[in-house]
């Protein structure tokens, strides 16, 4: 069987998930620049910034959906697939920052200043990754 | 999103109970091999090389861990193991925001820094919440 890569193109389901996820990305930075604005111009208190933080959660929620309607719409092997690359990122991910901090504990790493910020791009570039992996397995 | 009708399995199938078994099993080893590597690393006053390969030790049980997690998943009836995906991919989702929104807050509000660490203990953590809920949404 030949074994579509991420994301699974020129399908009804595919063009959807596109569509939502570019609406849920450029909301993310909408918010974002608009936060920023407000932040820069104003001088906002903690509650306000809190405020614009959490706002961004509306990205969160709408990838969230996204995704899980593109998930419903494959096929069982596909999404097996994709699940199982997730628990790989979710394991390499959790027990790699975990890894991190104690090395960062111990002073053998350099304390990042805002090390959060990295979880979501190593989240989807090792989902992909993974994805890769799990798609040869299965082939 | 979650299949309409559904005929339950018993549970607790001979595979499930061997699962849970097997991931108890690298929980335990997973937490000792942390505790081992952390007093070796104090003991030697390990630095470099050997610091990084003790920080790594624990690893090997997580590369169990998901193994036995994923060998378990799939030992569980088509309906169960769904639950168990969505739950996943919230915990995801809920870890990539919170930590994004929490570092604007640390970067912005002067909230106090907190490690990656705790992103572990969230994606754990919503993990948990996310399979009560959607249990509770679908029973059996």
């Amino acid at each position: 069987m030949a074994v579509e890569l991420w994301p699974p193109s020129k399908s009804a389901s595919a063009n959807r998930f596109a569509r939502e996820a570019w609406v849920a990305i450029g909301l993310y930075f909408g918010l974002l620049g608009a936060g920023a604005f407000v932040w820069w111009r104003f001088d906002l208190r903690q509650w306000g910034i809190a405020l614009i933080a959490f706002a961004t959660a509306a990205y969160a929620l709408l990838m969230l959906r996204a995704l899980t309607r593109l998930f419903s719409s494959l096929d069982e092997m596909q999404r097996r697939m994709q699940y199982e690359a997730l628990l790989i990122t979710a394991g390499v991910v959790g027990f790699g920052s975990f890894a991190y901090s104690f090395l960062e504990l111990v002073g053998v790493v350099p304390a990042l200043p805002h090390e959060l910020f990295f979880i979501l791009p190593i989240m989807i570039l090792v989902w992909r990754v993974a994805f890769m992996f799990v798609a040869r397995r299965y082939k | 999103m979650i299949m309409a009708e559904h005929k339950p399995q018993p549970l607790l199938t001979a595979g499930v109970k061997r699962s849970f078994g097997r991931t108890t099993f690298y929980t335990v080893l997973y937490l000792s091999l942390t505790f081992a590597s952390v007093t070796v690393m104090r003991a030697l006053h390990a630095s470099g090389a050997l610091a990084i390969a003790l920080a790594l030790v624990p690893a090997i049980a997580s590369i169990g861990l998901v193994h036995a997690y994923l060998l378990g998943l799939r030992e569980l009836d088509e309906f169960q193991r769904r639950l168990q995906y969505e739950a996943m991919l919230i915990a995801a989702a809920v870890t990539a925001f919170a930590s994004v929104a929490y570092g604007f807050l640390e970067m912005l509000a002067g909230f106090p820094h907190v490690s990656a660490f705790y992103a572990i203990l969230v994606m754990v953590g919503a993990f948990s919440l996310a399979v009560v809920f959607l249990n509770l949404r679908h029973p059996l």
